[in-house]
């Protein structure tokens, strides 16, 4: 399949402008800018594609919904490199099946990968991940406040 | 009003979702990515030649506020208009991890039969 450039930049500018996390939740921009998303259900893709996600947050926590439609767990991996938070999700085995001369292909098959560079308050022992609905629900609970924080003595010469 | 194409494969777009249809040796198949939906809040309607999906999307967080938002929510709906050799009585679909199937069984083609001679 061809790469095909979506009409979608205006969306992105309004979305861009009124996100005062940018900074954080923003590792994977460009891919949503310049490729047409094959998504969760068409045949082939060679790259890998942007998963879409939701981000939110409360007093406690920070939470991300990521869709990623018609999963089993094994094929999920979330882990946090270098202060960015890396979800992968692939599938690999082919669902196939030759009926009459009709090939039967269950769902789609590749790669789908997401970047979230992580605010500094994130407690990264307590990450929890989910995967329920064709949702992969992870939350990222804030540290207590003053956790990091440290008073430096300041001494004479 | 979208005509039942093979291969079709619909990008979501920002109040829509992802859907795929294509033909197997006896059936067509059409399928959608609804991640996040409850299976209570989908519903697949025929009417005469036309197949109607419908599913609800609450927001992602009850609670806290919004930091982005890509994932499509509320309302979404597609139609579908069908060709005459589908068997209406035997549609059926399922729903799998965010995945809708809805499977549209062709008719049977008579096939020759032999005609006694009295």
């Amino acid at each position: 399949m061809k790469p095909v450039k979506r009409n979608e930049e205006n969306r992105l500018d309004v979305v861009r402008r009124n996100d005062p996390f940018r900074s954080f939740f923003d590792e994977f921009e460009s891919m949503f800018e310049d490729f047409f998303r094959p998504g969760f259900l068409s045949e082939y893709k060679d790259y890998p594609v942007a998963i879409h996600a939701d981000v939110g947050e409360d007093d406690e926590k920070y939470m991300i919904k990521a869709a990623l439609p018609g999963m089993k767990e094994d094929d999920i991996k979330v882990s946090v490199e270098d202060g960015v938070l890396v979800l992968r999700a692939e599938r690999r085995e082919e669902e196939k099946e030759e009926k009459k001369g009709y090939f039967r292909r269950e769902i789609g098959y590749g790669k789908y990968e997401r970047r979230f560079r992580l605010p500094d308050n994130v407690n990264l022992e307590k990450v929890d991940a989910r995967y329920k609905n064709g949702i992969l629900d992870i939350d990222l609970p804030k540290k207590e406040k003053g956790l990091s924080r440290k008073e430096i003595k300041v001494k004479g010469a | 009003m979208t005509l039942i194409t093979l291969g079709r494969c619909c990008p979501p777009d920002i109040q829509g979702f992802e859907t795929h249809v294509r033909r197997d040796a006896d059936d067509f198949v059409i399928q959608a990515a609804l991640p996040g939906v409850e299976k209570e809040k989908i519903q697949v309607t025929m009417e005469e030649r036309r197949l109607h999906i419908k599913a609800f999307r609450d927001d992602s967080f009850s609670r806290g506020r919004s930091l982005r938002s890509e994932l499509p929510r509320g309302e979404l709906e597609k139609n579908y208009s069908l060709p005459e050799n589908i068997d209406a009585e035997a549609v059926t679909s399922s729903y799998d991890n965010g995945i809708l199937t809805v499977r549209l069984p062709l008719k049977q083609q008579p096939g020759p039969r032999a005609v006694p001679i009295d």
